[in-house]
């Protein structure tokens, strides 16, 4: 009888709750704002009391993020990048990079620049260029979001660079098991042409390359890709992940946003049928508003690209 | 419905307002601080245009402005905790 009668002040307009359904009280949203706010904080604040229970679960073949590209390239009649197990190589060593010094940038907070990983592994480029992207669950989401924003596009669809290498590394970035894709391009510095910048504006997600001082030819042998594997210490190990941060807060926007919406509804639908006059803001123009932020919930994607 | 026509040449802009907001949202979907930017202008200009609709209906109240506050405030917040959330 208790619950039937909260139940009915929570969702209904009645006596109780002056005509308009508790849930829709301004203070009943302030206490919502609230809690999602608080569920955000201590979303931020597990990783500090190193229970390992955050990650994204990914699964993204280096290959097919290879063939996606091409598939890319070629519907813009630009042609193929061959796959290079050099600039995997170096693909894989910026991902570990990221992972055992805690960062997510194309230039480390110690300064290493991108292309040291292409000359690291030997890699004597004429253009290189670096994109990445983390926590996408995969590879055509990953694709997709490099090709919506113009810099990563320009990268990918460049016909400056002959050669790709891609490493898929997984492992503990702020606290929170991660997935990082790591796309690198290049052109082999094969010619006495001095070289050319590729890009001149600062732009997100292209690197200016320094050409490199010797003309070396580089050896494309024959693809094998591997996700790479976690370099050592606790990265290595892969946690059994038990919540994905995005998927629970999706799930409770979700809830939220959604019971909203119904209790609009059914509050919009009892008054105008009961003709009650009462104090308070218009049904329609709060339906249409948070109609607008469940759409933009139901489209939100995990991943960020850089 | 009677309510709904009578109130069309004020409900038109809002329905603007939000779905250029929800457009501009999903064509920036590769700059998460643009996208910032357009949610907090959309929840603003929500809350604006209840402020002037319920004034040139002469109900505005102050249990009005806390109700498009709040609502304006928690689809901010939600939006948010989905771009930058954990």
């Amino acid at each position: 009888m208790y619950l039937a009668y909260t139940l009915a002040h929570y969702f209904f307009p009645r006596h109780s709750n002056n005509h308009k359904a508790k849930l829709l009280h301004a203070s009943t949203l302030y206490f919502l704002i609230l809690s999602l706010v608080i569920y955000q904080v201590f979303l931020q604040a597990l990783p500090l009391t190193g229970l390992k229970i955050l990650g994204y679960s990914a699964n993204i073949p280096p290959d097919k993020v290879i063939e996606l590209t091409n598939q890319k390239r070629n519907d813009a009649g630009v042609g193929n990048l061959v796959y290079n197990p050099l600039l995997s190589s170096a693909a894989r060593a910026k991902g570990e990079h990221m992972l055992t010094q805690d960062y997510w940038a194309h230039v480390a907070p110690d300064g290493t620049q991108p292309w040291k990983f292409f000359t690291d592994v030997g890699y004597v480029y004429r253009y290189a260029g670096e994109n990445l992207a983390r926590d996408f669950s995969d590879p055509t989401s990953t694709v997709d979001a490099w090709m919506a924003s113009p810099s990563h596009k320009e990268n990918l669809l460049s016909a400056k660079y002959k050669d790709i290498g891609v490493a898929v590394v997984e492992g503990d970035l702020g606290g929170v098991e991660t997935t990082l894709v790591v796309q690198l391009f290049g052109s082999p510095y094969i010619d006495s042409t001095p070289a050319v910048p590729i890009a001149s504006a600062d732009i997100q997600g292209t690197l200016a390359p320094t050409p490199s001082p010797l003309p070396t030819e580089t050896l494309i042998p024959t693809p094998t890709l591997q996700v790479a594997a976690a370099p050592s210490g606790d990265i290595s190990v892969k946690p059994k992940i038990l919540i994905s941060p995005f998927s629970s807060t999706k799930g409770m926007s979700l809830v939220t946003i959604g019971m909203l919406l119904i209790v609009l509804v059914v509050d919009g639908f009892v008054v105008a049928n009961k003709k009650i006059t009462r104090i308070g803001g218009r049904t329609f123009a709060h339906l249409a508003f948070l109609g607008m932020i469940l759409a933009i919930i139901l489209i939100a994607q995990a991943g960020e690209i850089l | 419905m009677k309510k709904l026509a009578k109130h069309l040449k004020h409900y038109l802009p809002l329905l603007g307002i939000l779905i250029i907001g929800g457009v501009g949202f999903v064509n920036f979907s590769y700059d998460k601080q643009f996208q910032a930017a357009i949610v907090i202008s959309t929840a603003l200009s929500y809350f604006v245009w209840g402020l002037i609709h319920h004034y040139l209906h002469r109900d505005l109240h102050i249990q009005v402005v806390l109700e498009y506050l709040a609502i304006a405030i928690l689809g901010v917040v939600v939006v948010f905790s989905l771009l930058f959330g954990a």
